[in-house]
């Protein structure tokens, strides 16, 4: 029995400075995996689309457009977090990494522990080993 | 960014190191003494804005966005860039200055050897903000103006602008600061150039950067005073001459070109014409080095909220946002198939850009504008004014020759 991994799902809210956007996942052959490949500015599913297939036209087979601000996001790290504004604003160590950021993933394949952090974006295992993130 | 005074003119500027690996000579400090690996990052730090500029990428307004990055993610994410060996961030908006931790965020800048610059509408720049910014350890700060008086105001939908700009800037004179203008040319200023560059000469200013208009954000929407390719043929040469002419005179101004690296071919074919082709054939070589459109390589952005995105004014797509991933796991991630093709876009440039002499110091100029006219990223930039013969590579570049200039190619 191996430890599972603890996410938090801290880095909700909306997603856009500009109106609606949508994540935007795509697959270029029928037996590859959905990709994500970031999110588009768009008014609505369709919109989003249009959008992403002008810059994936060339590439994919299959688009799927989820609005951003309806994806709920699980992950090991965050940006920073808000339960330690006070410490980061003014602490010495407001900007040293967490205790366990340097913690290796556990993943356990058996249990078909997800290898995502969030939105089908492979889980960042180097840049973002080390910050307070 | 192509800097007109250094290749027409030799003025040795800060960031010559970064633009051209040219600074070996330079007297001046330099950034770095490497060729730039790492983006320039644009944080939009915040989405309020104080005015309402008519040409405003961000689409800045009275309101900031919601979830707006918070202090402490600011921090983590500067931490994020410096690790990641990002040289510069540019703190920009909306307005930078309506954010009350503005100087906390400069100082972790500083501190964290990231050189923090600012992009600001000048208008909220007194002499105590400005030195408190500088005790942060703020090295630049760029102030908008687009014209004169009159003109400036229309265009910033505040009566008083100008006014409050120029006060902004002697506010940074005044402690030391540098500053410089930041100019986006259309066809509602275009006459003002000039002027506004004269004035502001008197005013102590020697640092110009003229803005090309990118099709992003509100700019999108007045892209029909866009200047036409003639027109902006000529504005860009009247700001060649204007360089050289202050040069001439002992004034040594620093002038720069943002948003349309046609600048690039013109500016050779300029240099044949007025200078002689062994200066063109220079200017060739620095450009090269230079690397053309920096679009997802050597310029990023990161707004409000977190999305980074591919240059500042392409808004509308973010291969990510920093609250999922460092940006360091975002740029890097050339599995992104638009990332990795913008990387190789010269393979992919179609039309009259895929045959263009000048490729190689332009890569095609602006991928948003390519999509805002065609609908594909790769099409043709709407606005390259060169001419047949100079794409063809039937003017400048026949006479440079083909030695060293087509062995670096």
């Amino acid at each position: 029995m191996v430890e599972k991994t603890d996410r938090t799902g801290g880095s909700d809210g909306a997603r856009s400075a500009d109106g609606r956007r949508f994540e935007v996942f795509v697959r270029e052959e029928e037996a590859d995996p959905l990709r994500h490949v970031g999110t588009v500015a768009a008014p609505t599913p369709d919109a989003a689309h249009e959008e992403a297939s002008k810059l994936f036209a060339w590439y994919a087979r299959d688009v799927w457009v989820c609005p951003a601000d309806e994806t709920h996001r699980y992950s090991v790290e965050s940006l920073a977090d808000e339960g330690k504004d006070d410490e980061a604003d003014g602490g010495e160590d407001a900007d040293a990494p967490a205790d366990d950021a340097d913690e290796p993933r556990v993943y356990e394949e058996t249990e078909g522990t997800p290898h995502v952090s969030c939105g089908g974006a492979p889980a960042a295992d180097t840049d973002g080993a080390e910050g307070s993130r | 960014m192509i800097s007109v005074s250094k290749l027409l003119c030799d003025l040795d500027a800060e960031s010559d190191g970064l633009r051209y690996d040219a600074a070996d000579g330079s007297k001046e400090p330099q950034i770095t003494n490497d060729k730039q690996e790492r983006p320039v990052v644009v944080w939009n730090t915040t989405k309020r804005c104080n005015l309402y500029c008519e040409h405003c990428y961000a689409a800045a307004d009275q309101e900031g966005a919601p979830n707006e990055l918070s202090t402490a993610e600011g921090k983590a994410l500067i931490d994020d860039l410096a690790e990641f060996g990002v040289p510069v961030l540019l703190f920009s908006g909306g307005e930078p200055l309506v954010r009350e931790d503005l100087p906390e965020l400069v100082a972790h800048a500083a501190d964290s050897g990231v050189r923090p610059v600012l992009s600001t509408n000048g208008t909220l720049l007194t002499r105590e903000r400005a030195r408190e910014l500088k005790a942060a350890g703020l090295k630049y700060a760029g102030v908008s103006v687009d014209g004169l008086p009159e003109r400036n105001d229309r265009i910033r939908g505040e009566e008083g602008a100008f006014d409050a700009a120029v006060r902004g800037i002697e506010a940074c004179l005044d402690v030391g600061l540098k500053t410089g203008l930041r100019y986006t040319i259309t066809e509602h200023n275009v006459e003002d150039l000039a002027g506004v560059v004269d004035l502001l000469v008197d005013a102590g200013v020697d640092r110009f950067c003229f803005y090309h208009l990118d099709y992003g954000g509100r700019g999108a929407d007045i892209s029909d005073v866009d200047l036409s390719p003639e027109a902006t043929r000529r504005a860009v040469a009247d700001l060649c001459d204007l360089t050289r002419e202050y040069h001439e005179a002992g004034e040594e101004i620093e002038t720069l070109l943002v948003g349309n690296y046609a600048d690039a071919g013109h500016l050779v074919e300029y240099a044949d014409r007025e200078m002689g082709t062994d200066r063109a054939r220079l200017i060739y070589r620095y450009l090269q080095r230079n690397g053309g459109d920096p679009t997802g390589e050597r310029v990023a952005d990161v707004d409000p909220v977190g999305n980074v995105h591919l240059t500042q004014f392409w808004q509308g797509y973010s291969p990510g946002n920093v609250r999922d991933r460092s940006f360091g796991a975002i740029w890097s991630d050339e599995s992104n198939p638009l990332l990795g093709a913008l990387r190789e876009r010269e393979d992919r440039l179609s039309g009259r850009c895929a045959d263009c002499a000048y490729k190689g110091v332009c890569r095609g100029g602006s991928r948003l504008r390519a999509l805002a006219a065609h609908d594909d990223p790769f099409a043709p930039d709407p606005k390259c004014y060169l001419t047949e013969a100079e794409r063809d590579g039937n003017a400048a570049l026949s006479r440079i020759g083909s030695g060293s200039v087509a062995d670096a190619d």
